[in-house]
């Protein structure tokens, strides 16, 4: 009844990466806790009282921030979490804040204040450092799934992480917390090991989180779920109604998905049998400098994952139509290469306002945002498609799209 | 499809803003000009702002141009000024251009709102930087007070 911290990857490229959501949030409240504890003692020796109160006062709230911020994601995350926000009318984070305040009460006998915890994770409280120590470039969160999953998969990367919480400042006004943000000391130290976290970071998307078989596994389930869901009622019920939505693990989607014929069964025969669909076309957008139709445009203006899922599936159906497919024979996918958000370091120009890490280093400045728009096709088609054909034709699809 | 008057998003606003300005210089100066555009001339940007350490920032506009960019539809390019310091600008590429001239007709450009986003990016982009933060920052907090 396990959920595994990396998905499906877990089942396609890193089997030995059986770490759970679970030990990746205890990872992350116990971060929250060195932080916090290090932040308030280093800000009262610095003379910042409101800042290190602040902090002292909120620790239990951004422990249980920790421990309960990815709580409203299903199993394989947004694979889920897109079926599941359009059958139950609710986000992950609705979802999230809603476990929070109804399964958790208890623990405001334990110095806990609820709200607060909800609003920190939302990012909805008075002072915004607090969500940026839970989420924001140097977030408690990224600092234990890199280190936690890059270990679990095999790759060395790592840092002096207990060395690197010393480099951490609330940068601001002490009178004036609604404005202050979370950054770093301006020494060698906190400037070449924050390059080092955001090159893992990149690293961990370029060959982990964004790897393409996993990623073409991604896409086949959550299309298996979509198709599933509309053919069966008791698979529907199982996204649509929350108490049941919220019992589900990964085995147990995995084995009711495949239990409906067709698509959904074959497709999770497929992710189980590492006989995916064939990645067919991949392009970088911002090269080949298509048209596009205003509603292209706006749904991946905030590459918000729900909007860009619609976009895709509604491409992957046009796609199939065109190239006279069945259903889901061809899978259309939006992938971002995301840049890092600007890490602030404590500034010396300006009344002391921050400097921004991509401005200081060459390496962290080069990194750019790449959206990829990409094809996989089902191995077993009723005629060749060539890169040309699938190109020419999203071509026509996105420029039609106004 | 040419958009009417009235029908403005967030995107064409920002589109015509870049535009108008020919390029922009700094990630600090697009934001507040956004803001202000908003507070002082009332172009309808939708895009939600919080009091940050150079006033009013928007993570949503930040990810806008972020896109912008990966689509093709604006260039950034990274300088290093004089003292060191690191700018970003921003313009339309052609595919930018092209795009914005497909929805946007010279008529709407002379009727409100985009009238009013015209008319003040003639008065902002006279101001330096640091008036432009202050500007913004004290219409913030006038706003936060109100509020509380």
């Amino acid at each position: 009844m396990l959920i595994r911290q990396l998905g499906l990857k877990a089942y396609v490229d890193f089997p030995g990466a059986i770490h759970t959501r679970f030990s990746h949030a205890l990872g992350t409240m116990q971060l929250a806790r060195k932080l916090v504890t290090l932040l308030a003692d280093v800000l009262s020796k610095a003379g910042q009282p409101n800042k290190a109160a602040n902090l002292e006062a909120n620790l239990n709230n951004l422990m249980a921030a920790g421990l309960l911020h990815d709580i409203g994601h299903g199993p394989f995350s947004h694979v889920v979490d897109y079926p599941a926000s359009k059958l139950l009318g609710k986000t992950h984070g609705e979802v999230g804040a809603e476990i929070i305040a109804t399964e958790f009460g208890r623990l405001e006998h334990h110095g806990v204040t609820i709200s607060s915890v909800i609003n920190i994770i939302k990012g909805q409280h008075a002072h915004p450092f607090l969500h940026e120590i839970i989420d924001g470039p140097i977030d408690v969160d990224k600092l234990d799934y890199l280190l936690r999953d890059s270990h679990h998969v095999g790759l060395r990367y790592h840092f002096d992480l207990d060395q690197f919480l010393y480099d951490y400042l609330v940068l601001g006004n002490d009178d004036a917390l609604q404005s202050c943000a979370l950054g770093l000391t301006d020494t060698l130290h906190a400037r070449t090991t924050a390059e080092i976290f955001v090159l893992i970071w990149k690293g961990m998307y370029d060959l982990v989180y964004h790897i393409e078989d996993s990623r073409i596994a991604e896409k086949m389930l959550e299309h298996a779920i979509l198709a599933g869901c509309k053919k069966d009622t008791k698979l529907k019920a199982m996204f649509s109604e929350e108490t049941r939505y919220r019992k589900l693990y990964d085995d147990m989607v995995l084995d009711a998905v495949g239990k409906v014929n067709g698509f959904p069964e074959d497709a999770v025969e497929r992710i189980r049998t590492d006989n995916l669909c064939r990645p067919a076309f991949s392009i970088d957008l911002s090269q080949r400098r298509y048209s596009y139709g205003r509603r292209v445009i706006e749904s991946l203006l905030k590459f918000d994952e729900n909007e860009v899922a619609d976009t895709s599936i509604e491409l992957s159906k046009a796609m199939c139509k065109e190239l006279d497919l069945k259903a889901d024979q061809l899978i259309v996918d939006l992938v971002k290469s995301r840049k890092p958000k600007s890490i602030h370091i404590k500034g010396d120009r300006l009344q002391d306002q921050p400097k921004y890490l991509e401005d200081e280093s060459d390496v962290i400045g080069a990194i750019e945002s790449k959206i990829y728009l990409k094809a996989y096709i089902h191995p077993a088609l009723p005629h060749k498609i060539s890169e040309n054909d699938i190109e020419k034709h999203l071509k026509k699809e996105l420029e039609t799209w106004s | 499809m040419v958009i009417e008057v009235g029908e403005q998003t967030d995107l064409l606003l920002l589109l015509v803003t870049i535009r108008e300005l020919g390029e922009i210089s700094g990630r600090t100066r697009l934001q507040k000009t956004v803001y202000l555009l908003r507070e002082r001339f009332g172009v309808p940007f939708k895009l939600k702002f919080k009091p940050y350490y150079y006033g009013p920032y928007s993570d949503e506009l930040s990810d806008m141009v972020e896109n912008l960019v990966a689509l093709g539809l604006v260039e950034e390019h990274r300088r290093y000024l004089a003292d060191g310091v690191v700018e970003y600008s921003y313009k339309l590429t052609d595919a930018g251009s092209g795009f914005l001239g497909s929805q946007v007709s010279v008529e709407a450009i002379r009727k409100p709102p985009l009238a009013n986003l015209v008319k003040g990016l003639r008065e902002l982009r006279e101001l330096p930087t640091n008036v432009l933060v202050a500007t913004a920052k004290s219409i913030l907090t006038g706003i936060v007070l109100q509020s509380t």
